[in-house]
């Protein structure tokens, strides 16, 4: 309880800290600020002035920092200096892309993990099982844009015909769109699946060695077969909750990659594009949004598993001998 | 990092001296490598030449870019590139953190809530997209990359040292020090400092591995140190033109960075295991 309350005692803090480093991203920017918003230099020194108080550059720092937050609090992110759109529009227009994008890679991800992780643990000290996790480790060593590089690849030489898949709108054809996002949400399951298969075949291990319950099922009769299935896939999957909450978080950042790489209109790749026009309020709304919905959903995660896990609530040492 | 943070994060658990050896050997097989591969590299990986998206040859063991440069050289380059960015900034990162971390645990009190809450707020936000931001911003630069990746592991080394500097400072010696009025700075380099230096280690490994994975990506988002300088991730974002005629850019820079990566990962716990357990029987 009293980690709960540190917990959320931090949140200010680090809401603080995420929009005040976004906000003087703008400031990291070589050149004149004015310039940079105005997205054109200025030459002329009233225009000048005049463009710096249309823009509010005119006032102090800390106030430019307040005024952009409770303008970004009310959802208005500005306006984008190549496109000449409200920002806000723009990303929300991608955030289901990317949102989806995400929630297809945790699935995949945890399906894959769990898979492998039950079939290591059911033939544990096998070759399977060594095979697994030799994979495994392999797997998180992976950069998400080499997999997917490598998924793009092995697709142009392999299935020529199939072409590299463009997206198809949830809203349109649901199964359609999900089929679309395949392939992008396999490249990041390269490593969160072998990141699930470890976590399920070290927790399950770990409760095979040392549970009482395992051994008081044992005493009883149960078979291995059995002992899996009922008794030790269950306790080692539960906190699978936590790492799927936190990869799903990292994943909403991280898919800038598989964005750019499979050209998914999502948000990520709406920064990148947004990098190279040098259109410093979309990079900004961008990454304010993800980073917000990251730090959120770590807080969500933390106050969430308590409740589904009693265990931790009460403060034992989970079953363990 | 805690026990906690190395679960969630999942690091293998394999037998010790073995995948020591294996990641030191393989490591230090690409850092010669490295070194070595362009001094013998007849085009080198800077000069245009009229062999262009070449296969694999004699001459050219890589084959050639879509400008017909030794893809090898390049491939080498971006990895003494990427070794030397990542080494400094892993050990800056580790070492800042390192003093971070044991001035909080021998300290504690405010001094260590206060710097415990900043390095939540760091761990707190996804690395990726922020690295991405501010040097999208900054402009892309070996300097501003190692500034960026510095940053960004500070926080994780500070934890993980203070974690176990704080089971130092628990000892008597260390309180018996404290009584005999000797000076902060001395108890701490002569008592603290030899008793996490296998965890600063570990640390500088593991870090290494993760430093890695940004780098290679912030370069292929073309973000890294800038053209015509060659790098992993970039040489890969070049290839995908040209990868149906001539994958072996792609897949010569993808293998050797996943080597690496590897490499680095098998060290960090191959040193884990060995000074995990001495210090286990030690404190024992």
């Amino acid at each position: 309880m009293r980690y709960m309350l540190t917990r959320l005692a931090g949140l200010p803090l680090t809401l603080v800290a995420v929009s005040l480093l976004t906000f003087g991203i703008l400031f990291l920017v070589p050149g004149d600020t004015v310039d940079v918003l105005a997205g054109e230099s200025i030459a002329d020194p009233a225009a000048k002035a005049r463009m710096a108080a249309e823009l509010g550059l005119d006032r102090p720092f800390l106030v430019q920092y307040a005024d952009w937050v409770w303008r970004a609090a009310q959802g208005d992110l500005g306006m984008s200096t190549s496109s000449h759109r409200p920002v806000a529009e723009l990303i929300w227009t991608r955030l289901g892309v990317t949102v989806q994008l995400a929630i297809l890679g945790t699935l995949i991800s945890v399906v894959i993990g769990v898979a492998a992780g039950f079939l290591a643990l059911r033939f544990r000290g096998r070759l399977i099982d060594r095979l697994i996790m030799a994979w495994a480790a392999v797997g998180m060593s992976i950069p998400s844009f080499v997999s997917a590089t490598l998924i793009v690849l092995g697709i142009s030489i392999l299935l020529p015909d199939l072409g590299v898949v463009s997206y198809v709108p949830f809203s349109r054809d649901p199964l359609g769109s999900v089929a679309s996002l395949m392939f992008p949400a396999l490249s990041l399951a390269v490593v969160s699946g072998s990141m699930f298969c470890r976590y399920v075949q070290g927790a399950g291990d770990d409760i095979f060695r040392n549970a009482d319950y395992v051994r008081t099922a044992r005493a009883k009769g149960a078979g291995d077969r059995r002992v899996l299935a009922r008794h030790v896939m269950p306790n080692a999957i539960l906190p699978l909750i936590t790492v799927a909450g936190l990869q799903f978080a990292q994943l909403l950042g991280g898919s800038v990659i598989a964005e750019t790489i499979f050209s998914l209109p999502g948000v990520g790749r709406l920064v990148i594009t947004a990098i190279g026009e040098r259109d410093y309020p979309v990079i900004q709304g961008g990454v304010l949004v993800i980073t917000m919905s990251y730090v959120l959903l770590n807080l969500l995660v933390d106050m969430v598993y308590p409740l589904v896990d009693p265990r931790i609530r009460v403060g034992s040492n989970g079953g363990r001998a | 990092m805690s026990a906690a943070a190395r679960k969630r994060r999942g690091l293998p658990r394999l037998s010790a001296p073995p995948l020591l050896w294996l990641g030191g050997g393989l490591a230090l097989l690409i850092l010669v490598a490295s070194v070595a591969a362009p001094l013998v590299s007849s085009t080198g990986a800077f000069m245009p030449s009229a062999a262009v998206l070449e296969s694999p040859s004699w001459a050219h063991p890589l084959g050639t870019d879509s400008i017909g440069r030794d893809v090898m050289a390049r491939v080498f380059i971006g990895l003494r590139s990427s070794f030397l960015i990542v080494g400094i900034s892993a050990a800056l990162a580790v070492a800042v953190g390192s003093i971070i971390g044991m001035l909080a645990a021998y300290f504690g009190g405010s001094v260590d809530w206060v710097m415990m809450r900043l390095v939540d707020i760091f761990l707190a936000v996804p690395t990726l997209l922020l690295a991405v931001a501010v040097l999208a911003a900054m402009g892309p630069s070996a300097i501003a990359l190692s500034v960026v990746l510095v940053a960004t592991f500070i926080p994780h080394a500070s934890r993980v040292v203070r974690v176990a500097a704080l089971q130092v400072t628990a000892q008597d010696y260390v309180a018996s020090a404290r009584i005999s009025r000797i000076p902060w700075y001395i108890i701490i380099g002569k008592h603290i400092v030899p008793n996490v230096r296998g965890i600063v280690f570990v640390q500088m490994a593991v870090t290494m591995s993760y430093m890695l994975v940004i780098e290679s990506s912030l370069s292929f988002l073309g973000l890294g140190v800038p053209p015509p300088a060659p790098s992993i991730g970039y040489i890969i974002a070049e290839g995908r033109q040209w990868m149906e005629i001539a994958p072996w850019p792609i897949i010569s820079a993808s293998s050797v960075i996943v080597l690496l990566i590897l490499a680095t990962t098998f060290v960090g716990q191959g040193l884990d295991q060995l000074w995990g357990k001495e210090n286990r029987a030690r404190r024992a």
